[in-house]
């Protein structure tokens, strides 16, 4: 099969991906992953083939300005927590409005989305495989005919959500109903001559790397899939200081690629968090971004630029993180018990499962978060055995789930019960010409 | 895209954007209002159009000052002493110095202009208010303040007939208001005859269909809407354009009895009494259907005044009026300071946007005793409703005379009316609030 991987262009959000676009490789299927220009190093570093498409797009200048409201909004404890029951239709059509105007159609920039489907009108793609909120590759498989997945990174707060958003909406009058994700699918498919339908925004089915007790059961075809850790675009190299077991126990301090990559991270005050965690009896690796001051810190903390995740963390003994989904699943897939310092989006959700499943802790924003106060929190976590015990186990359901290689014979089979008929009239006489 | 009536003003240039990229501009904007308004703006609430209290914004922003600078950069004031006096301030107008600029193909990222925020041009929403004042020379003598009374035993018949089919159960909007304002203003501007006959039904139908859907006009200066809705509303225009040039060509070749005929008769020009013209299908129309909507569903809400009313029909101009002061057909007033000015402590600066909260300064103003309630003893209260020289104005005359006769009509028909459900308002009608469904029992 022809299969497109996209997301839009950050790393974060790509890296999920990579190891099932390989797994499809070395099953004889021809790859592309398409994504701006800027992500094109990242996916060539991979080992994939990319497809550059349209300009890059603008979403750090935007959420720079519009980041305050939005956060603001998202604050609500029913939505970071995962009570969409108790989610009202004003703030659903709130989050529904913002996060279309100021992510989605940012991400997703016209030019981008035109290009994806020119790309696809001429290379046919039998498949295209999503990042969740990269919805210009539902748009070209839906014009085009594709069979087409969702590949998500976490649990799917989104559609969670919206599916709770369309089900207040189904009673209103249809002159009241406003949904933006909708409107906004809407005339971006008519460029293309496609009309809206569902699963351009659900995807035919979708393909889940979250353990078992950490995903949601949203009545959509789903094909479980186990995470496997990739650390791009950073180089993979094991340091020499980790060749041996560590004397006394080791902890990992981490704020992940988002905090490398943009300013937005749970962490503050590193050096302070650093210098208590370290009058603990323990050994402390912690990332810190190249070129960050840091003043001196105590013997027992050894500051690394970055460190691959997968390398590292087996030797650890409890991981305190800013919550992100790549650092929480590796955590996981090692059975790390971990400290989430989280504070926005699925993070939170995904911190307070770790408390429900006795796998870790999640410190909430404020005095919680005080660096004497992580520090406990750590030093209870490495003392009761129990939190091991429970990260054994999402461990166990991780390693339950089919690998990616294992995963390609399903996505064949669907591909084949969902590839259909283009529905979109192509613009250019190219395209028709073929 | 029809071609241009000539008997209409020049337009800017037809936009040459692409649906996708109207859209992208209202849900930027949409996104602005959502963004500030969840940081606890209440000028950014206002215009999220749903879902708030406005009589609580209203008082939110006037306890922030007589003139208070929400996040989106526009000036609001909800201080009736302010309002009156911004709204005759000749340093303001509709319009950016130095001529108009088309918001769509900035980047709003850096430019924050949420001003005009789809293209009414075309619709003659945002005309330079001398502009207005030449107009209103060929509208005044037929259809002004004192003038408009003449067409009052017309609209009586058309308001008459409309309600005299309405049965046991009917909706106030789709049943009784909105045709009743179609019958009214086709009657007056001589579309059709004074009969019922098949020709003028016809003519009635069209605007009982076309009408709804220019109203969304007063609301998109300020509020984006759905783009399906942004281009019926082209579209719309686009239509009482060419029914306005249709019409004045019409009467000039040979004159009727109606209004459009009468100021044709001024001889000022064929191309103003159209603009005139236009301007009461698209203004005209909604604020007359929304003031008579409001009236009797603020009535119905206070049914000791319905029944005085009831009994005495005369009192429904009051009712109309004091719905004006109470809630007004036309909320914000939107305005451009043609040069800089100090005002109320804050200083604005030459081509900053100002908005008038017409509700609340309604509620501000000297000389009215418990002005957050509605009351027919208000009865000459000072309004600033309707005011300040913009197309509002021009029409109010007419548009007050419609709504107070559709009033009538149901008051002395349905002393026993009773609402029978919810009132449903339109979405993102932070301007109009217009009523689209209210089920009655008679």
């Amino acid at each position: 099969m022809r299969v497109l991987v996209t997301s839009f262009a950050m790393d974060a959000h790509f890296n999920g991906m990579v190891p099932l676009a390989w797994a499809l490789r070395t099953a004889g299927h021809e790859v592309r992953v398409a994504s701006q220009p800027a992500l094109t190093p990242s996916i060539a570093r991979a080992g994939l083939t990319a497809v550059p498409v349209g300009d890059d797009h603008q979403v750090e200048q935007v959420m720079t300005a519009a980041a305050p409201g939005v956060f603001a909004l998202h604050q609500n404890p029913d939505y970071l927590e995962g009570r969409p029951e108790l989610l009202d239709l004003d703030f659903l059509e709130s989050s529904t409005t913002m996060l279309t105007a100021m992510f989605y159609a940012q991400i997703n920039n016209d030019s981008m989305v035109d290009e994806m489907v020119a790309f696809s009108r001429w290379w046919r793609p039998d498949l295209v495989i999503w990042e969740p909120f990269t919805f210009a590759g539902a748009v070209a498989a839906h014009v085009t005919g594709a069979a087409h997945a969702r590949l998500l990174w976490g649990p799917d707060l989104f559609l969670q959500v919206y599916q709770r958003f369309q089900r207040l909406l189904a009673p209103q009058p249809p002159e009241l109903r406003d949904d933006a994700v909708r409107d906004w699918l809407t005339w971006t498919l008519g460029r293309h001559g496609a009309e809206f339908s569902p699963e351009v925004v659900t995807g035919h089915w979708t393909i889940d790397q979250m353990p078992a007790s950490v995903r949601f059961e949203l009545d959509q075809p789903l094909v479980p899939m186990r995470y496997i850790p990739y650390n791009g675009p950073l180089p993979a190299v094991v340091p020499s200081w980790s060749r041996t077991d560590p004397a006394r126990p080791r902890v990992c301090v981490t704020g992940g690629m988002t905090e490398r990559t943009t300013g937005f991270s749970g962490l503050d005050a590193v050096a302070d968090l650093l210098e208590a965690i370290a009058e603990l009896d323990v050994e402390v690796i912690a990332t810190v971004k190249a070129g960050e001051r840091m003043r001196p810190l105590p013997g027992n903390v050894r500051v690394v630029d970055s460190v691959p995740l997968h390398v590292v963390l087996p030797s650890c003994d409890a991981v305190v993180h800013h919550g992100g989904a790549g650092t929480w699943a590796s955590a996981a897939l090692y059975g790390v018990p971990q400290l989430a310092l989280a504070w926005q989006w699925d993070d939170v959700f995904r911190a307070l499962r770790l408390e429900k499943l006795g796998a870790g802790m999640y410190l909430p924003p404020g005095p919680a978060r005080q660096a004497s106060a992580v520090r406990d929190g750590l030093a209870h976590l490495l003392d009761d055995s129990s939190f091991r015990a429970g990260a054994a186990k999402i461990r166990e359901e991780m390693l339950d789930c089919p690998t990616p290689n294992e995963v390609v014979p399903a996505l064949e089979d669907l591909t084949a019960a969902h590839r259909g008929a283009p529905s979109g009239i192509p613009a250019g006489t190219a395209a028709a010409r073929r | 895209m029809p071609t241009t009536p000539q008997t209409l003003p020049p337009t800017a240039p037809t936009t040459t954007v692409t649906p996708s990229e109207l859209g992208r501009h209202l849900l930027t904007i949409r996104g602005f209002h959502f963004v500030l308004g969840a940081l606890g703006d209440p000028y950014a609430r206002l215009l999220r159009g749903e879902g708030d209290d406005t009589a609580a914004l209203g008082a939110e922003i006037r306890r922030a000052g007589p003139l208070f600078r929400s996040h989106l950069g526009t000036c609001v004031t909800a201080s009736g002493e302010a309002a009156a006096a911004l709204l005759r301030d000749p340093r303001l107008d509709t319009r950016h110095p130095g001529g108009d600029r088309a918001h769509l193909g900035e980047n709003l990222w850096e430019t924050w202009r949420t001003c005009h925020v789809t293209p009414m041009d075309d619709a003659l929403l945002t005309l330079p208010l001398a502009d207005y004042r030449r107009l209103d020379r060929v509208n005044r003598p037929v259809l002004g303040p004192v003038t408009a009374g003449a067409w009052r035993a017309d609209v009586r018949s058309a308001a008459g007939r409309v309600a005299d089919r309405a049965g046991e159960t009917f909706d106030l909007a789709a049943d009784l208001v909105r045709p009743a304002v179609a019958a009214a203003l086709s009657r007056v501007l001589g579309l059709s005859g004074p009969g019922p006959d098949e020709g003028g039904r016809a003519a009635e139908r069209e605007l009982a269909e076309l009408l709804p859907r220019l109203g969304v006009a007063l609301d998109a200066v300020l509020c984006p809407p759905r783009l399906p809705v942004a281009r019926d509303l082209e579209e719309a225009v686009a239509r009482a354009r060419v029914l306005v040039h249709d019409l004045v060509t019409a009467r000039a070749a040979e004159p009727g009895d109606d209004a459009v005929s009468a100021m044709l008769a001024t001889g000022l020009g064929e191309a103003d009494v159209a603009a005139a013209c236009l301007l009461h299908l698209v203004a005209g129309a909604e604020i007359a259907a929304a003031t008579a909507a409001d009236a009797v569903v603020a009535l119905l809400d206070h049914p000791g005044q319905w029944a005085v009313v009831c009994r005495s029909p005369e009192l429904a101009a009051d009712a109309v009026e004091e719905t004006l002061r109470w809630s007004p057909p036309v909320r914000l007033v939107s305005r451009t300071a043609q040069e800089p000015l100090a005002a109320y402590g804050q200083d604005i600066d030459a081509d900053a946007h100002v908005v008038i909260v017409v509700d609340a300064a309604n509620r501000d103003l000297a000389g009215v005793a418990d002005p957050d309630r509605f009351d027919l003893a208000h009865a000459g209260a000072p309004s600033l409703s309707l005011t300040g020289g913009g197309p509002e104005e021009l029409v109010a005359p007419l548009a007050r005379v419609v709504a107070t006769e559709i009033v009538r009509a149901a008051a002395t028909r349905w002393p026993g009316l009773r609402a029978d459900g919810a009132v449903v308002r339109r979405m993102r009608s932070p301007v109009v609030r217009a009523v689209v469904r209210l089920p009655l029992c008679r």
